[in-house]
């Protein structure tokens, strides 16, 4: 049972409580009331008007014996006789009342009245005996000295009963009148109470239903503006309602959440999807510019070399056997470039391709074998080679491709050497530098011109076409292993020659 | 046709002695000046008062014959400078510029159709001293 469900029932129990209390304290009045009415109505007033009844028609039963006495007349017998019976019957009226009396004092006074009235009557009936035998003096001796007497008492004591019992009357007339004044004060103060209770159960209500509703009402908004992420001021009160709310609402902050983690995996993506466009878009423009370049560059010498036939059918006809020469020496030189072009060809097809393993490479062994290689090449130029290498350096890389990277490097220096200066070399060393491992290959050649800095990692490119013929493919060549080897290649060039500086991670 | 003055631009030396004997052949030439590439060309064409007292009537050359594939400055690059050195003054108004090319792209053609000043395209594998002829007299019949 939560908070608001413990205010309301403890706010209608609180209600219900009073009412009840209420209820029972004017109930309780209320019988107090009846109950006074009662006995008034049906004990006291009867006993006091049959008492004064009978006091009367003992005064009557007197007053007929005097007339008796006085006038003897048949009448006033009768009349003395019917007054008897009234006695009779009012006593008999008052006995039964008796009964519910509380006094029986009076109870046993009203016995002896019985007895007294009993010698009263017994005495009446001496004097009307006596009137009758003509004792008139007699008579009326016993009238006054004993009938009267009895009758004062006989009244008297009524009295003593009839008295107490008026005062107890009169005292339950103020007393229900008191209870009366009660009764309205009690109303009052119940009408009063209603009033009250109902408007604190109305306050009650509307802080226990009206302030978490609107509360709601206000979280509600907040989630409707977007607003997930609330702080705990709202749920601070542990209500059924902004439970559920609240569920709802870490829910949607979830799903809020997630679809932003979604929304920004998506973006990931798509800036990768994009990344990759570009790289492909370079790619295919690479290998559009590659096609177009190698088409022309296997064409164009065998266009040249059929214009060389052509020429030297020529010169045999025309019997010009020294430019035939020359010009069948210009075939094989073209021969051989193409040759050289198509090796270049391949070797860039290996290099693209993922067609070797890494293995622990003696960079020493390797030079040795370029050298070997390029000695049968180059050899009409006098370069040295020289080394310094660090022994302790591992290089775990694919041995093809770091034996094409410094062969091109190697036969690049050679190639462009400058004749000018008289000691003519190429040094390649190898030093540790932090956590990379460098690899520099150096020589005091002609440099590459600061114009072509940006071009020299592309294909196709010749800087020096009269130095030496080369398919200018040989530095883009070594870009692409130095990528696949996850190296970084650089150079400084000048006049004095060109530093290649290749960092393996 | 009267005799005149030829510039050829192109890396290869081989294509370049065997236009140059073509043109020998047809006799068409006063004198044959050669470039390697696009960059050479342009250096000889643009030193003109030395060249113009050098060569007196031969300069600057009336055809040049003008390779697309060369290293440093290729054929492309050479007519946009070219474009650049003409609007300078009249100098070279009277050049007449054909390729000279083993291409056969169309998208080349296009690119060089752009050039006003082009008037031929022989290309390498069909040279021959009829063809020569032919290209010249017909780019001579244009202009």
């Amino acid at each position: 049972m939560d908070k608001l469900e413990k205010k309301i029932i403890f706010s209608f129990g609180a209600l219900s409580f009073a009412f009840i209390a209420m209820t029972t304290v004017i109930l309780t009045q209320v019988s107090g009331v009846t109950e006074t009415t009662n006995r008034i109505q049906k004990i006291l007033e009867p006993s006091i008007k049959a008492n004064l009844k009978l006091s009367n028609a003992i005064n009557t039963s007197l007053l007929n014996l005097h007339s008796w006495v006085l006038f003897p007349d048949d009448n006033f017998i009768r009349q003395r006789q019917a007054s008897w019976s009234i006695i009779t019957k009012l006593y008999n009226q008052l006995a039964n009342h008796s009964k519910r009396w509380d006094d029986d004092e009076q109870i046993i006074r009203l016995t002896k009245i019985n007895q007294s009235l009993l010698l009263f009557k017994q005495n009446q009936e001496t004097i009307e005996k006596l009137v009758r035998t003509q004792e008139n003096a007699l008579a009326i001796q016993l009238l006054q000295q004993e009938n009267i007497p009895m009758a004062l008492q006989l009244i008297a004591s009524l009295r003593r009963i009839s008295d107490p019992q008026k005062w107890e009357m009169e005292r339950a007339f103020l007393q229900m009148e008191a209870q009366e004044t009660n009764l309205t004060y009690t109303t009052f103060l119940f009408l009063f109470l209603s009033i009250f209770a109902t408007t604190a159960l109305g306050i009650v209500l509307a802080r226990a239903v009206i302030m978490p509703l609107q509360r709601t009402m206000r979280l509600a908004e907040s989630i409707s503006m977007g607003n997930y992420s609330l702080d705990n001021k709202f749920f601070e009160e542990d209500e059924k309602l902004n439970v559920a709310l609240r569920t709802m609402t870490t829910q949607l902050y979830e799903k809020n959440q997630e679809n932003e983690s979604q929304q920004k995996t998506l973006k990931k993506y798509n800036r990768e999807l994009t990344k990759l466009n570009a790289e492909l878009k370079t790619s295919n423009e690479e290998l559009s510019q590659f096609s177009y370049r190698t088409s022309h560059d296997l064409k164009a010498p065998l266009i040249t070399v059929r214009g060389l036939a052509e020429v030297i059918s020529e010169d045999i006809k025309d019997q010009e056997y020294n430019e035939a020469e020359k010009n069948a020496h210009l075939i094989i030189r073209h021969v051989l470039k193409l040759e050289k072009l198509i090796v270049d060809i391949l070797e860039l097809a290996k290099a693209d391709l993922e067609i070797t393993d890494v293995e622990d490479v003696n960079i020493g062994d390797v030079i040795l074998d370029i050298q070997e290689k390029l000695r049968s090449i180059y050899i009409d130029y006098d370069v040295r080679i020289k080394t310094e290498l660090d022994e302790s350096i591992r290089f775990l890389v694919s041995k093809i491709r770091l034996t094409q990277v410094l062969e091109n490097l190697i036969s690049n220096g050679i190639k462009y050497c400058d004749d000018s200066k008289p000691d003519r070399f190429v040094k390649i060393s190898t030093i540790r530098d932090g956590t990379k491992k460098l690899c520099i290959v150096e020589d005091n050649g002609i440099g590459i011109p600061d114009e072509f800095t940006d071009r020299v990692f592309s294909m196709f490119q010749r800087f020096h076409p009269t130095i030496a013929y080369g398919s200018g493919l040989g530095m883009y060549i070594i870009k692409k292993h130095i990528d696949k080897m996850d190296g970084t290649i650089s150079f400084t060039s000048s006049e004095n020659g060109t530093r290649f500086l290749i960092e393996f991670p | 046709m009267n005799k005149c003055s030829i510039l050829i631009v192109d890396d290869n030396e081989t294509d370049r002695y065997l236009l140059k004997r073509v043109i020998h052949k047809l006799d068409i030439a006063t004198e044959i000046f050669e470039a390697e590439n696009g960059r050479t060309a342009l250096d000889f064409l643009s030193n003109f008062e030395e060249n113009s007292r050098e060569y007196q009537n031969d300069f600057p050359p009336v055809f040049i014959f003008l390779d697309i594939n060369m290293p440093i400055m290729n054929g492309f690059e050479f007519l946009e400078e070219f474009t650049r050195l003409k609007n300078q003054g009249e100098n070279y108004s009277s050049s007449i510029i054909m390729m000279y090319s083993s291409s056969e792209r169309d998208e080349d053609k296009t690119k060089i159709h752009s050039f006003t000043f082009v008037k031929g395209f022989i290309t390498k594998g069909d040279l021959s001293p009829e063809s020569l002829r032919a290209s010249i007299e017909e780019c001579l019949s244009n202009s």
